[in-house]
């Protein structure tokens, strides 16, 4: 791929990611209409008072999608954040550890997660502790740890070739200062691109969740719930399923070409680790 | 009491089910205040060797002692992690690319095992400047990173870390191979100049038996795990016993019509 | 119609929009059969014009200047046309084999790959692979070509990639630090081996090295780089014993350990400005 492909990559990730960012930011403090109050104005068509026009139950389009970006976010950055935080650490043991039998036994462990849908667990948990978005955000969090353990583990053993690891070693360096000063920083280019490409998963995985009326309760607008919403009204009104898919279309693709993006600017690194 | 003591040190390696030996039943004494080299082929084992010797690796048989006591025990570890410092063959995998040259060079300053202690400078800033000096580098470069460097800096930086905690053992593994001939000489210079003026005992691994003639008194000939041939740098090299070392003095590159000190026999040449 | 099988006329290499200059002014020219060393310290640009000799320059980089292969340009040759000049009638042996062969495919199918991109029918090509694997002095050549390359040792896969560079009979071949990745054991065996393939197929040789003694055994000339530029060309036996340029005589003094009296201070480059 040339050079300016992969820039105009970087950069079209970058704008849309920007752009439901700006919108989520926005929407914190204005949308055009109440995205959740029910009105008589149902199904109305586009029009310059109502850009999108409005559901079945008479609610702004517009509204309800700038209102649903903010949850789409939360629910990224709580659950990557949830996967990173547990995930890097145990990675890091796990790839300082090698062939040991315990950093072994971390590691299948971790594998029977990343086989466990994110999807049956949020199951479980709606089921033990009721549908809400943090019972989403925790499900997908707690789906997405084997994805940054593997990660992680791939690069710890990369850096751990290197001499300068051999070196701290033989200056009496101890494993968490090696892990903080060398493996970490050395990694952390290939966990940025990892957290992106998690947010893009993230985000779709709330929008199924949503979808299911396993996430977020109706109080709030979630893309995922407006498709639900949208599916009652398919054969009169086919164009309400559009907007919210497009949304979702929109951060996945997004994220994704942000983090291809990343990549391909930090290939070399990430080259021999993959 | 020697400085270091290998007595039937054997290493094997399980890997897909073979069992390979790096190491095969290898004694050897090493002095305080020589200068060895170990000399053999990639896979001779002598990377293996020097592995033991700083117990970043554990022998499967036999034991490694420093100064009398096992490498790897409580009372071994905090002396052998001050005194003894290793230079590995490439700069680019030896320097972390991502921290300055003074945080790199002052690292092993920081180790715990070593904090407090009387025989380690305190001052960081003060012994920066010192090694730097020593190798023949600018201190006022320690806020740039390793790239900035060419190979041959780069191989005096990682000499300068390990002599900031000013150690009285300097373990060089392959220190000139990855590097161009024409900066070789500047890093053997250095090593040369550092045995002299700081009275460290040094140990120093290579396949080229040129460089260990030049900065060793004592040679060690490494091959397929076992000391094949051992004696005086010099001697081994004007007069090889094993056929092996034959083969590594032979092998060694020279500049066609120039009369080199080879072999005794004379027929060197015959190679232009 | 020139005699020369190359010839290479002010070549200049600029790279990046900040234009870094890798090559400047470069001329050299090579006859039939002839073996020409290029020595130089890494960023000299002795690997950039082996690689814009090859038509393999990174896509940032901008050549200018004439490289004429057969008094036919090749700066500026379509890619289809260069790829077929490539492997026939040019080829190339890299530094580090381990990242020129591909880690998923066994060396015999490399070599053949070579091979039937060029011509051949199926049937002896088989034959054809390990008797060149054989002629590169791998010593069970049909147990080589049944491996991967890594599980084969270093000096096994320079043997390889020396396989696949002359497989083709080509009329130049151009070896980039082909020893370099090697103890001196195994770089005097295959430059042994070198020699003697070159030597039996008549084929030219282009010889890049920062090892002065390594390149003055393989070249009949010698030609001499720094900073993108070359400093001093003539016969090796001229160059060795009468060089011209300062930086010369450094690369002379500094190629030879064994004239200092152990322990004693070498000679480095910088006494030589």
């Amino acid at each position: 791929m040339s050079r300016s492909l992969r820039e105009v990559t970087l950069w079209s990730g970058l704008v849309l990611v920007g752009m439901i960012v700006l919108t989520a930011l926005v929407a914190m403090v204005w949308t055009p209409f109440d995205p959740i109050r029910v009105t008589p104005e149902r199904l109305a068509p586009m029009s310059s008072r109502h850009w999108l026009g409005t559901d079945a139950y008479g609610i702004d389009i517009l509204s309800q999608l700038m209102s649903g970006a903010r949850t789409c976010l939360l629910v990224g950055m709580v659950s990557v954040a949830i996967a990173a935080l547990v995930g890097i650490p145990l990675g890091l043991v796990i790839g300082i550890g090698g062939d040991r039998w315990w950093a072994r036994l971390l590691l299948r462990i971790s594998d029977m997660l990343y086989a466990l849908p994110a999807l049956l667990l949020a199951i479980l948990l709606a089921a033990a502790l009721g549908a809400s978005t943090t019972t989403a955000m925790a499900a997908i969090g707690i789906a997405t740890i084997p994805v940054f353990v593997r990660m992680t583990r791939a690069g710890t053993m990369q850096v751990m070739t290197r001499d300068y690891v051999a070196s701290a070693r033989v200056s009496g360096i101890g494993w968490p200062a090696i892990a903080w000063q060398h493996i970490l920083p050395n990694v952390a280019p290939l966990l940025g691109v990892q957290a992106s490409v998690s947010f893009a998963t993230a985000i779709l995985a709330e929008a199924a969740l949503s979808y299911l009326g396993l996430s977020t309760p109706s109080t709030t607008p979630t893309w995922g719930r407006m498709i639900n919403e949208a599916q009652r009204a398919i054969y009169t009104s086919p164009e309400l399923t559009v907007w919210p898919a497009l949304a979702i279309g929109m951060a996945v693709l997004g994220f994704n070409l942000l983090g291809d993006g990343l990549r391909d600017r930090l290939d070399p690194l990430l080259k021999e680790v993959s | 009491m020697s400085l270091f003591s290998l007595r039937g040190v054997s290493r094997e390696y399980v890997r897909e089910g073979r069992t390979t030996r790096a190491l095969d039943d290898v004694s050897l004494d090493i002095e305080e205040g020589t200068q060895l080299g170990i000399v053999g082929e990639s896979g001779s084992g002598k990377t293996t060797l020097i592995r033991m010797l700083t117990a970043l690796d554990q022998p499967t048989r036999g034991h490694v002692l420093f100064r009398g006591k096992p490498v790897a025990s409580r009372e071994a570890r905090p002396v052998l992690r001050s005194q003894v410092q290793v230079v590995f063959q490439d700069p680019r995998s030896s320097l972390d690319p991502r921290m300055t040259v003074r945080r790199i060079v002052t690292e092993p300053l920081r180790s715990h095992l070593l904090r407090g202690r009387s025989d380690i400078p305190a001052d960081a800033h003060a012994r920066f400047d010192d090694v730097m000096d020593a190798v023949g580098l600018d201190p006022e470069m320690g806020s740039r990173y390793p790239h900035e460097f060419s190979g041959g800096q780069r191989q005096r930086i990682a000499i300068a870390r390990a002599l900031a905690p000013k150690p009285s053992v300097l373990i060089a593994d392959e220190p000139v191979s990855a590097l161009d001939v024409s900066v070789r000489a500047q890093v053997l210079n250095t090593l040369t100049g550092l045995v002299r003026s700081q009275d460290l005992t040094l140990i120093v691994v290579s396949h080229d038996l040129g460089v260990i003639r030049h900065v060793c008194e004592q040679v060690v000939v490494v091959r397929r795990g076992r000391i094949v041939e051992r004696g005086g740098a010099v001697e081994v090299f004007a007069n090889p016993q094993q056929s092996y070392t034959r083969e590594l003095v032979q092998a060694m590159p020279v500049l066609p019509g120039r009369t080199s000190m080879r072999t005794g026999e004379g027929a060197a040449s015959a190679e232009v | 119609m020139s005699r020369r099988l190359l010839e290479v006329r002010d070549l200049h290499v600029s790279f990046g929009r900040s234009r870094t200059v890798g090559v400047d002014e470069v001329s050299l020219s090579l006859a039939a059969g002839e073996r020409l060393g290029v020595i130089g310290e890494s960023g000299s640009g002795k690997s950039v014009t082996a690689l814009a000799v090859m038509g393999l320059l990174p896509e940032n980089a901008r050549p200018r200047g004439s490289v004429r292969w057969k008094g036919i340009e090749l700066l500026g040759m379509p890619e289809r046309r260069l790829a077929r000049l490539r492997g026939t009638q040019l080829s190339m042996v890299f530094q580090e084999p381990l990242t020129a062969l591909d880690p998923t495919m066994k060396a015999g199918r490399q070599v053949a790959e070579v091979l039937r991109l060029h011509r051949m029918s199926r049937g002896d090509t088989q034959e054809r692979v390990v008797s060149m694997l054989g002629r590169v002095g791998l010593s069970e050549p049909e147990r080589i070509a049944d491996s991967y390359p890594h599980q084969l040792s270093g000096g096994q896969r320079q043997r390889v990639l020396m396989a696949m560079a002359l497989v083709n009979r080509p009329e130049l071949v151009i070896c980039d630090e082909p020893t370099t990745a090697l103890d001196v054991t195994v770089q005097k065996r295959v430059l042994d081996t070198l020699d003697h393939q070159l030597a039996e197929s008549g084929a030219a040789c282009l010889f890049i090295s920062h090892d002065l003694a390594v390149v003055s055994r393989m070249a009949h000339r010698l030609v001499v780089m720094r900073h993108g530029r070359v400093v001093e060309a003539g016969s090796t036996q001229q160059v060795l014993t009468d060089p011209q340029h300062p930086y010369t005589r450094g690369l002379i003094a500094t190629a030879d350990l064994a004239a200092v009296v152990p322990g004693e201070r070498l000679p480095v480059l910088e006494d030589f400005a």
